[in-house]
């Protein structure tokens, strides 16, 4: 992903923006907007479709992914819980937080089975809005891995990145939340640094029938620099969201990876909590 | 612009890693636990330990010549291993490209032997993190260090098989004084998704060989069988690991723990995996393991124990003390000497629960023994006589000073001095069989290895069943014609055998405490088998298997004692002749030895339709091959990870002469999830089509039709050889003893009847080969069969792949023999898979006395071939059978393979099945011939098919 593509990207949604509403994207009849399926993507959610809109939010979110790779005689179940936040800041900014939770994770080779648990990792953002038009809004983001996970033997895991959040107003009861992200891993070892770089698309459409419920469905697609396997992975990606109270939010997620070298067959996630 | 952008991102990442290391901290540049560069050395393992000696020596190199390779059965140290030598010890690390066994490279620690006592009884020692073959070490690349006089190491630098971003390190470290390597492996994983790693020694004791000795509450000696498929219900935590191998005259050795107080593991007889728990080693992460491998003299584990106390201290862990006895007998003098004859095991109470053992040790023969035990606990002490514990155990406290104890006083044994003679009063070379004189007594005097390798045909038991004379309840009688050991006070008939072709001698003998039982028997041959007919065993182990522990002498003089007069030597994937031991005992005109070789898939690959895990081919038998003591296997290729057809032609050109290779237990079970026999590993039955692709693998020349004992296999094996003969895959039967002592497994029970005008005397070894493959043989274990059709030209023609075109009106003329102790009940005459008759008991002959020498001729008769044949049209393919009567068979689940309806029971005393069950347990009496191939049109044999 370079330069050109991401002018070409940045054209397309000025393009879509042309059927302006007077609303602006990010104020829709629901709670929230500009928020793709809460589904992690990687540690801390780096790597997952980050939001385009401004708003305070405490959840706690949580995840199991699953991996069974029979011929391998290989399987992994992960799951864990972790409690995330946006402050919103002036300027139309904010800050995102997840701060490090708890993550359980069971890996069998053959009968050779192991289990731990232990913190994660948690991770610190700073998002800024760029309004295009009434429909469109794109929000350049950074965010910074927090060296917290105890799993690791020796070795320390941090992470950078860097991408582009956006979202497009089609129609008050439809938008399409997505983002554009290069995320970096750099695990630590003595004098050997571990490298994965995951270049990340992906986009929803979330549907508002009512201004209690969304229905979210879309697609990723992850990249993998310098592997001999560079498409890591496809994810097709749905979820249900539910709206109560004065900002309560319960939201359940799936995706499924279904080509590429990520063997994950599944990753699950629900999360509740509040906006504002 | 490609290495301007490769320059930009080294340079990024280089200043990423700064300020990364600057802001949560680097470890610096620790051995290759951030991966192998090719250059990383990873540090010294278990730092803490430090010995001291008068005489220090330290020495490095690659062995050069066979003369290098360490004392000791296990020994297989070849031209291009590395050798670690100090003033303790040899330690032996095969070459990168001469793997063994289970490992899939070399660097493996291969030989481990004491000086001053002891040969090695180490098989092997690999590092592995699971129990898959892609989770075990695969080296490519070796570092020595030459540090002396501090040390010298090996670096072994390699990859998980087939895991090409899983890295692993291995150092092998020894310095003068100490009694063990130290040994730091450092594993890293450069792979993308996280691993359950249990990075372990895995130490393959093979069964049968040396016994792991685990210190936790109701081990010991003690492990249950290992399911593969529930590893996790088998590991176990313990401060420490020793293991010896009984009734020979071998090393014993401990694993410590560094820088951890407990190795994480399983065991049981045949395989250790020693190491740490099982974990999850994320990408980019690595782990490392030490420990300290010591090896120390035997007999028993006590001094190998003693130096993993030792070091445990050293290294910081519990404070021990010596505790230090002397056993003797009650009426006077000491007791030791023999682990078969008194063994102590030192036991930590559980209040009520199972108790912890904590150390065994076997007294010296003047009795004394010396033990090291945590400080400040209390401890019972158990000892054992005969395998089999005595009821009062000795407690005792140990505080923080060296301990001495009371004398232990045990009951006398009673010992027995036996002499066999042939007729004319000369010494006989014979074997001794002793059994309760009555049954109920058996119980009272079985025996066993501290619990390990209990079996009720060890009664009375002498010795460990798998190790040198006397085992179970047998004793090799030398060239003296004498023989004394120590039997358990009892009343028992002892037996004396020179195989199934001379008589059987028997007495009754009283053993009484503190006295000597006498006794001479004699022997005679019998007038049983044709002229120019040898007897060959081609089925035979010895120590130099993994799963044996039998000396060469004893195994040599078990041939004689059997009356074998040729062996195939077939050591699982180790050449062996005996030549040594066989010239030491001069007895080389009585017995020709044929090296070769079992080939024993132990890398799991193969995976045949339907299978869910990989498979092995099984095993295979090649001979003649050349015993190359400098080369890797004795000159034994690497046979793993190859179909048949690929195995059959490597081995082609390593035949010295007329080469045979034998599919051996076509139809075994698996053996720790390697399969054994190649039909069942690939999924095989009579009703399989016979593809090209398949018939390309079944190109042997022979077949096991009998092995071992076991009925329950022969008649499964046959059902197999008949299926492939009415297919036309034509390979002549073998029948063979697959014997790996002499304890359980009878040398030459069954064996086969070799035609074709041979002798020892100028013996052809190629013509004899050619014979085998031809099928001119008789399989047996006792009874003969002398067969031969009328053919055109007025010769009569025994049984033989060759076809053969009756001459008009033929009959089949037959001959069944058998010594006296043998049963002959049945003849069977099988066309084409079916029973065409049967010659029932009432018209055989049954000698009255089972230890005299008449009626050795049960049937003779001619049976006219038109007769036989009827209901046969077309081609037809004969064998002939003899023995006792076949059970009742089924076939429960349909496949064609017939199971014994009903489980068989062993023979009761008065029984006449009772005498060969003695001598080679679990027999039964049965011969077969190889087929006669009817050719009756002379246009070649068309196969028949098989049965609708």
């Amino acid at each position: 992903m370079n330069a050109a593509c991401i002018r070409a990207l940045a054209c397309l949604l000025a393009l879509l923006a042309a059927r302006e509403s007077a609303a602006g994207p990010c104020i829709s009849k629901q709670p929230e907007a500009g928020v793709p399926a809460r589904i992690p993507l990687g540690p801390a959610e780096l790597g997952s479709l980050a939001e385009a809109c401004s708003r305070n939010e405490l959840t706690l979110r949580g995840f199991a992914s699953v991996l069974i790779a029979e011929q391998d005689f290989y399987g992994m179940l992960h799951a864990g819980v972790a409690l995330h936040a946006r402050l919103r800041l002036p300027g139309d900014a904010w800050l995102s937080f997840a701060l490090p939770g708890v993550e359980h994770r069971f890996v069998a080779n053959a009968t050779i089975e192991a289990e731990s648990t232990d913190t994660g990792a948690g991770s610190l953002g700073f998002h800024q809005a760029l309004p295009l038009s009434a429909r469109v809004q794109l929000a350049p983001f950074v965010r910074a891995l927090l060296p917290t996970e105890s799993v690791y033997q020796r070795a320390t895991r941090l992470g950078f990145e860097h991408g582009i959040a956006g979202v497009w107003r089609i129609d008050p009861r439809l938008e399409l939340a997505g983002s554009l992200s290069f995320p970096t891993l750099l695990t630590v070892n003595g004098p050997t640094l571990h490298i994965v770089h995951v270049p990340t698309i992906g986009a929803d459409a979330v549907f508002e029938p009512w201004r209690f419920l969304a229905v979210v469905t879309g697609a990723a697609l992850r990249l993998r620099a310098g592997s001999d396997q560079p498409l890591e992975s496809i994810d097709p990606r749905v979820g249900v969201r539910l709206y109560f109270g004065s900002g309560g939010v319960v939201e359940i997620a799936a995706a499924f990876p279904i080509s590429g070298a990520d063997r994950t067959d599944a990753i699950l996630a629900a999360s509740g909590g509040w906006i504002w | 612009m490609r290495g301007a952008l490769g320059s930009w991102v080294q340079w990024a990442v280089a200043t990423i890693g700064g300020l990364v290391c600057a802001g949560v901290g680097c470890a610096g540049a620790e051995g290759c636990m951030g991966g192998d560069d090719g250059s990383c050395v990873p540090a010294s393992a278990c730092t803490r330990l430090e010995y001291s000696c008068s005489a220090p020596s330290l020495s490095l190199s690659t062995v050069d010549h066979g003369g290098q390779r360490p004392p000791g059965l296990a020994a297989l140290a070849a031209i291009g291993d590395i050798l670690l030598e100090n003033d303790r010890l040899t330690a032996v690390i095969d070459g990168l490209n001469a793997p063994h066994y289970l490992a899939p490279s070399g660097g493996s620690l291969l030989d481990l032997a004491p000086k001053g006592g002891g040969g090695d009884q180490l098989n092997q020692a690999f590092q592995a993190v699971g129990i898959l073959p892609h989770d075990a070490a695969r080296y490519h690349a070796l570092d020595l260090i030459d540090d002396r006089p501090r040390l010298v190491a090996a670096v072994f630098r390699g990859r998980l098989d087939l895991r090409p971003k899983i890295e692993i390190v291995t150092r092998y470290e020894l310095r003068a004084c100490e009694p063990g390597l130290r040994v730091r492996t450092e594993i890293y994983h450069g792979g993308r998704d996280p691993l359950s790693v249990m990075p372990s020694d895995a130490f393959f004791w093979g069964d049968r060989a040396a016994i792991p000795f685990v210190p936790i509450q109701g081990r010991g000696f003690h492990h249950p069988e290992l399911d593969l498929e529930k590893i996790g219900e088998a590991l176990t935590r313990t401060p420490f690991v020793a293991a010896a191998a009984y009734g020979v005259d071998g090393a014993a050795y401990a694993i410590v723990p560094c820088g951890r107080e407990r190795l994480s593991g399983f065991h049981d007889a045949t395989l250790s995996a020693v190491g740490l728990e099982p974990r999850i080693l994320m990408p980019g992460d690595s782990v490392a393991f030490e420990r300290f491998i010591l090896v120390a003299p035997g007999p028993g584990t006590q001094r190998a124990i003693s130096e993993a106390q030792h070091a445990r201290r050293l290294l910081g862990g519990a404070r021990s003390v010596r505790v230090s006895g002397r056993v003797i007998v009650s009426t006077g003098g000491a007791a030791g000497g023999q682990e078969r004859r008194i063994g102590l095991v030192v036991y930590e109470p559980e209040g009520g629960k199972p108790d912890t053992p904590w150390a065994e040790a076997v007294p010296d023969a003047d009795g004394r023994f010396e033990l090291t035990l945590p400080e400040r606990r209390g401890f019972q002490l158990e000892a054992h006589m005969l395998g089999r514990p005595l009821p009062n155990r000795r407690s005792f406290v140990t505080g923080t000073t060296d301990l001495v104890l009371e004398d232990l006083a045990v009951p006398e044994l009673g010992s027995v001095e036996i002499s066999v003679r042939d007729l004319a009063g000369a010494p006989l070379i014979a074997e001794l069989v002793l059994t309760p004189a009555a049954p109920t007594q058996a119980e009272s005097v079985a025996g066993s290895v501290y619990g390990a390798f209990e079996d009720e045909r060890c009664a009375p038991y002498l010795g460990p069943p798998h190790g040198g004379s006397p085992a179970c309840n047998r004793v090799i009688v030398d060239g003296s014609g004498t023989a004394t050991f120590f039997a358990p006070v009892g009343s028992y008939y002892v037996h004396a055998t020179h195989g199934p072709f001379w008589t059987l001698a028997r007495a009754r003998i009283e053993v009484m405490a503190g006295e000597r039982a006498t006794e001479t028997l004699s022997l005679a041959p019998l007038d049983l088998v044709p002229s120019g007919t040898l007897s060959a065993d081609l089925h035979v182990h010895g120590g130099a298997s993994f799963d044996s522990t039998i000396p060469d002498r004893d195994r040599a003089l078990g041939f004689v004692a059997a009356g074998v007069q040729v062996i195939a030597a077939t050591d699982h994937d180790v050449v062996t002749s005996y030549a040594q031991a066989i010239e030491e005992l001069g007895i080389g005109d009585r017995v020709h030895v044929m090296p070769g070789v079992e080939t024993t898939g132990q890398i799991l690959f193969l995976m045949p339709p339907g299978a869910e895990i990989p498979k092995v081919i099984g095993h295979f038998n090649f001979w003649p091959l050349v015993h190359r003591p400098g080369e890797p296997r004795n000159g034994a290729p690497d046979d793993e990870r190859l179909e048949p057809r690929a195995l059959f032609d490597r081995m082609q050109p390593l035949y010295d002469g007329v080469g045979v290779a034998q599919l051996n237990h076509p139809l075994d079970h698996d053996s720790f999830g390697r399969d054994t026999g190649y039909l069942t590993a690939i999924g095989w039955t009579p009703r399989t089509p016979i593809t090209a692709q398949l018939r390309s693998n079944l190109d042997f020349h022979v077949q096991e039709v009998m092995n071992g004992h076991s009925l329950e296999r022969f008649v499964r094996y046959r059902a197999a050889w008949f299926a492939l003969l009415s297919q036309g895959i034509v390979r002549a039967g073998t029948a063979n003893s697959d014997s790996h002592g002499f304890g359980v497994e009878a040398v030459g029970y069954p064996r086969n009847l070799v035609s074709g005008g041979h002798s020892l005397e100028g013996f052809d070894r190629d013509r004899f080969n050619l014979d085998l493959r031809a099928g001119r043989s008789v399989g047996t274990n006792g009874p003969v069969i002398i067969a031969c059709i009328d053919a055109p030209d007025g010769s009569c023609r025994g049984p033989s792949l060759e076809p053969l075109q009756p001459a008009p009106g033929a009959v089949l003329r037959l001959t069944v023999k058998a010594a006296p102790w043998i049963v002959v009940d049945e003849i069977r005459l099988i066309v084409n898979g079916r029973l065409g008759r049967v010659v029932p008991p009432s018209e055989l002959a049954h000698p009255a006395d089972p230890f005299g020498s008449e009626q050795l001729v049960r049937w003779t008769g001619e049976i006219s071939l038109a007769e036989l044949m009827s209901g046969t049209a077309g081609d037809a393919w004969l064998v002939i059978e003899a023995g006792d009567r076949l059970p009742a068979l089924v076939d429960s689940n349909g496949d064609g393979l017939p199971e014994l309806a009903a489980k068989l029971e062993r023979p009761a005393q008065d029984t006449p099945q009772f005498l060969l069950d003695a001598i080679a347990p679990g027999t039964r009496a049965t011969a077969f011939t190889n087929p006669f191939l009817l050719d009756w049109d002379g246009d070649g044999f068309e196969p028949p098919g098989l049965p609708p």
